[in-house]
């Protein structure tokens, strides 16, 4: 994962944390979602606060594959490099799925 | 001088030798050990006896693993120790490859010397580090001197080849009549010259000697693991993985005598040569090989249980290798050295090996040493020259391994009597605890001090815990920690076959030492025949419970009846966990005497090594006469446990359900409803596929009896749900949503609260509730929001319109009486809990992690309060401080026909079923007319789930908080 992605992880991390009220010290990359409450039946408080975050917008039939944080992070990622103009001051990074 | 590192590591702590051995260099096995408390860092050894640091002290413990056999001298033997300091002192080389090893020399004479004197034979001996390489070592020149005898063959036949060629050229031979006609059909290759005869001869021959490699060896066996050794080691689990590598061995039935000779006739290949009768015709002869490299056995299978092969047996394999004209191999690795009470436990059949091996105690416990012993007939003078060993031959061990073999030979071999009076001593005193606990010892088997105690399964136990162990193998790792840790004495199950616990003590044991293990066991069996669980599992929790200080057996723990498969009712299956550590001894009522902790340390110990299993089953019927038996799958993780596993990115919880699911499927279910956190760590079930049945996670009918709930509570306020305003916080989420659209047909006003941007995710639920609304209108159902909108503007004019685009149509709605009633709209968005103020109805399904309804939101006016979400989102507060609401957590769903399920695992009280066992009942009641709960849920399923279940006789009532 580049630099940019790292940062992305943290900010993750943070607003996690906040959320379910828990340290960010203690999230893994691999950590699965579900496990702080964040499934597909569950009400998406935290993807509210991620959109703001990060100023994108999630597709919801996109979230169902997106199962850890780290997932999340990459595929954060890939919506703000999509924005017009692109990831503030990084290069449009070319995207598998 | 001595560097801080290498200080540090020889003084480093428990903790960080648990660590490094855990994190980089066995993990599972750590857990494995974990698990039984088996998890100890041993210090110090001497004799029988092994040293840790535990809490209070040094602990000494008695030690009958014995290194699997290789402290037949005890751990660090005084003599030997001294001998080792003497090497090291006198710097003897270690590495002096290519020269002279005189102490190797010497320790093969007398190696060969020690056997020679039981068999009469001589040997050459090839010595290595490990019993594994020297099983390699005899593989491999088996081998050879199957290649050497093919290649024998072959030559002889060239060599008759050419004489055949002189003796017709000189007119001494000749052929019969259309004798290469007839070769030629009998090939089926044209011959008509004696080069094409000879040619399609030695093809012939070839064929049957380049084949893929034989080697037969017995059921139950182990030669070790490396992937030579690894093809005659029996047991399937350990050697499925390599299959592709080698050619598979053989595995004769142990003491199946007729078996041998069947695998040495399949193995015969036939070959044709010519011959010469005196006059000189020539004529085919049928000749034949037996393709056996070799043929490998254990005098008594250590690994395999301890069983010691039939005399018989060990004759018949002995005739039938020399039919074959292959070696005979005797593996003495564990066996030999006298522990059985004779240098060769294979002296007692009178059966001759060609090759034997030997290891383990061959290096008194201080080295690693390993010998083949090859007869010097069939010993092949370039086999040293083809196979080498780096670390082989060095003094040190050669010296070492010389001076035991002083010891052992000492006094006439009197250690090796002593081994076998102090066996003969231990087998009578385990075969008097056999005669007194029959139904918890199943057998007591070996010779010497090679000996094996076979627990017998406690199956039929009234203990659910110990069934359950003794169903997955787990019951002999449960003893081996409870011996440990309750009588300090260190014993191992086999790694073949689980139930046997294998008893190799040092020469030296002590008759008091004998004693102490028989008092031992003694208390594991009398513990497992009254079935007291307590003090048999203390130690799991780190403390120790004397036996009879537990309550009496709970009456209703009797052995589960076995249900009737073919009883007509419809098998589903119902996954349990266990929710709270407590909920351990409400399965298991032995454990009462443990306290929560003492219940959170057991399951955290044993996390992911309890499977899946069956916990009970009962019967229950439908109000429409359909029959459903329900079979409850434990499946063993707290919900701590499965929560805390989804953060770390571990999946051990979700195999677990795939396997509980498997269960199901196997016991013949139909459908399989994912209980509480089986349902969560499975994504609502989406990460479990399988066509063979239904899969749910029962949360319809769990919303549906919320919404009913809610109802019947507001009915019992008197309140007209028509004029009514309901809030529904947290309904960007699936299950808020589907509430609302569900409540959307009764309710008048509903007001849809999401966060700030949330806007996106309500507007589709909004639009979705107005068009039914309007269809329902169109129809004449005029109730809740379908009521609202009649007579108004937009909905008039809709009505009429052709718009048959759903979410065009629901925009226009939406917009339209936005615009026309403002604030009166039948649907607002909202983003404040403000407005909850203003509300008689409020449902909430959030996942914030604390509760975010307080006092101040809810009316002073009789008000309904639904909270449906986990952890709860209205705070206890309310209860007090709003003395006019009802808040109620969700609906209590009750069986047909007052059925009571009576599971102690369960915890339910009268009729009350958990919504989503509800459901999976229902789904076995209606079949597939009834829709499971897979993935999202949707106000159609719901709805259908809801009316199925009241058609089939389920009641619903409101739950009151708390």
């Amino acid at each position: 994962m580049n630099n940019k992605s790292m940062k992305t992880i943290d900010r993750l991390r943070q607003l996690i944390a906040e959320s379910c009220e828990i340290e960010p010290h203690g999230i893994s990359e691999t950590a699965r979602l579900r496990g702080y409450g964040i499934d597909s039946v569950r009400v998406m408080d935290l993807m509210l606060s991620v959109e703001e975050e990060f100023a994108i917008q999630f597709r919801m039939e996109e979230l169902e594959s997106v199962l850890t944080v780290g997932d999340l992070a990459t595929y954060v990622d890939r919506l703000r490099s999509q924005r017009p103009g692109g990831v503030e001051g990084s290069p449009c990074t070319t995207l598998q799925d | 001088m001595h560097d801080s590192a290498g200080l540090a590591t020889i003084n480093a702590s428990s903790e960080v030798l648990r660590e490094a051995f855990a994190g980089s260099l066995k993990p599972h096995l750590a857990r494995l050990l974990s698990a039984f408390a088996l998890d100890v860092c041993y210090h110090r050894a001497e004799g029988d006896y092994l040293y840790y640091h535990g809490p209070d002290g040094e602990v000494m413990v008695l030690d009958f693993i014995g290194g699997f056999g290789a402290s037949l001298f005890g751990h660090n033997h005084p003599e030997l120790l001294d001998l080792a300091r003497q090497l090291l002192a006198e710097r003897r080389p270690f590495h002096a490859q290519a020269s002279i090893r005189g102490y190797a020399g010497l320790l093969a004479e007398r190696l060969a010397a020690l056997v020679g004197r039981a068999t009469g034979r001589s040997y050459i001996v090839t010595l290595s580090s490990t019993g594994a390489e020297a099983v390699e070592t005899a593989i491999k020149h088996a081998e050879l001197e199957m290649l050497r005898r093919n290649d024998s063959l072959l030559e002889k036949f060239d060599e008759d080849g050419r004489r055949l060629r002189m003796q017709l050229r000189e007119g001494r031979a000749w052929f019969p009549q259309d004798f290469l006609d007839e070769v030629s059909i009998r090939l089926g290759v044209p011959v008509r010259t004696i080069d094409d005869l000879l040619a399609a001869l030695r093809r012939n021959l070839e064929q049957s000697v380049e084949r893929a490699a034989v080697f037969l060896a017995v059921a139950g066996s182990f030669h070790g693991k490396s992937t030579g050794a690894l093809k005659l080691t029996h047991r399937l689990e350990f050697r499925l993985p390599w299959r592709r590598l080698g050619s598979p061995a053989t595995f004769l039935p142990i003491d199946d005598i007729a078996a041998v000779e069947a695998e040495v006739e399949r193995a015969r290949m036939p070959y044709l040569t010519l011959a010469v009768d005196a006059k000189g015709l020539v004529s085919l002869r049928e000749e034949s090989l037996v393709n056996i490299s070799g043929i490998f056995v254990e005098p008594i299978q250590g690994e395999g249980g301890i069983h010691e092969l039939n005399p018989h047996f060990l004759q018949a394999v002995r005739h039938f290798s020399d039919t074959a004209g292959c070696p005979l191999v005797i593996d003495e690795i564990q066996t030999g050295m006298g522990r059985c009470g004779t240098f060769l436990a294979s002296e007692a059949s009178g059966v001759r090996g060609d090759y034997y091996l030997f290891s383990k105690s061959l290096g008194g416990g201080l080295a690693k040493i390993s010998a083949l012993l090859v007869d010097r007939d069939r010993y092949d003078l370039e086999f040293s020259y083809l196979h080498t060993s780096t670390l082989a031959d060095d003094d040190f061990s050669s010296a070492i391994a010389l001076r035991t073999l002083d010891i052992l030979e000492r006094d006439e071999g009197a250690l090796m009597s002593q081994c076998r009076e102090k066996g003969d001593r231990l087998l009578e005193r385990l075969r008097r605890l056999q005669s007194c606990f029959p139904n918890q010892v199943r057998e007591v088997r070996g010779r010497g001090l090679m000996l094996g105690i076979e627990l017998e399964p406690q199956t039929a136990s009234p203990s659910p815990l110990l069934r359950v162990l003794s169903e997955q193998h787990l019951l002999t790792y449960l003893a081996c920690g409870y011996l440990l840790r309750e009588h300090r004495i260190r014993v191992a199950p086999t790694l073949s076959k689980s139930s046997v616990i294998r008893l190799e003590p040092s020469a030296y044991i002590t008759d008091d030492a004998i004693e102490r293990l028989v008092f031992s066991l003694e208390q594991l069996c009398s513990l497992l025949q009254r079935s007291e669980v307590g003090p048999l599992v203390a130690y799991m929790a780190d403390r120790s419970i004397a036996p009879g200080a537990c309550a009496t057996v709970d009456s209703r723990s009797v052995p589960r009846i076995p249900f009737d498969p073919a009883d007509g009712a419809t098998p589903v299956a119902f996954l349990v966990h266990f929710s709270e550590p407590v909920d351990l001894y409400a399965w298991e009522p032995r454990l009462s005497a443990f306290s929560e902790t003492d219940c959170v340390r057991i399951l955290d110990r044993t996390h992911g090594l309890l499977r899946p299993f069956i916990l009970d089953h009962a019967t229950m019927r439908s109000a429409r006469g359909a029959s459903v038996k329900v079979i409850f799958i434990g499946v063993p993780f707290t919900a701590e446990q499965a929560v805390e596993s989804l953060r770390a990115g571990d999946d051990w919880p979700l195999d677990l359900v795939r396997e509980g699911v498997e269960l199901a499927a196997n016991t013949g279910c139909t459908v399989v409803g994912l209980g509480g956190h089986t349902s969560i760590v499975s994504d609502n079930c989406r990460r479990i596929v399988d066509d063979r049945l239904t899969i749910t996670s029962g949360n319809s009918l769990t919303v549906a009896a919320a919404y009913e709930a809610c109802r019947l509570a507001a009915r019992r306020l008197g309140l007209d749900l028509n004029a009514a305003r309901m809030a529904v916080v947290g309904a960007a989420g699936n299950v808020g949503a589907v509430l609302a659209e569900i409540a959307a047909d009764e309710v008048g006003q509903i007001l849809l609260l999401g966060r700030q941007r949330a806007e996106r995710f309500l507007l589709p639920t909004a639009y979705t509730i107005y068009v039914r609304a309007l269809r329902r209108l169109k129809r004449g159902e005029r109730s809740g929001i379908s009521g609202a909108i009649a007579g108004t503007r937009t909905a008039e004019r809709l009505l009429v319109g052709g718009i048959s685009d759903a979410e065009q149509l629901g925009t226009m709605l939406y917009h339209g009486l936005l615009e026309e009633l403002g604030e009166r709209a039948p649907i607002c968005l909202a983003t404040s809990l403000d407005v909850l103020r203003t509300c008689q109805l409020v449902v909430s399904a959030t996942s914030a992690p604390r509760p975010i309804i307080l006092p101040e939101h809810i009316a002073d006016t009789p008000t309904v309060v639904c909270d449906v979400a986990i952890p709860r989102d209205v705070d206890p507060s309310v209860t007090v401080e709003r003395p006019n609401a009802v808040v109620i957590r969700g609906g209590r769903v009750w069986a047909p026909l007052g059925q009571i399920l009576d599971i102690p695992a369960m915890r339910l009280t009268d009729a009350e079923l958990y919504g989503c066992l509800a459901e999976t009942i229902l789904l076995g009641f209606a079949g597939p007319e009834c829709p499971a709960s897979y993935g999202k849920l949707s106000p159609f399923r719901v709805r259908r789930v809801r009316d199925l279940a009241s058609l089939h006789g389920f009641g619903i009532d409101e739950r009151i908080h708390p």
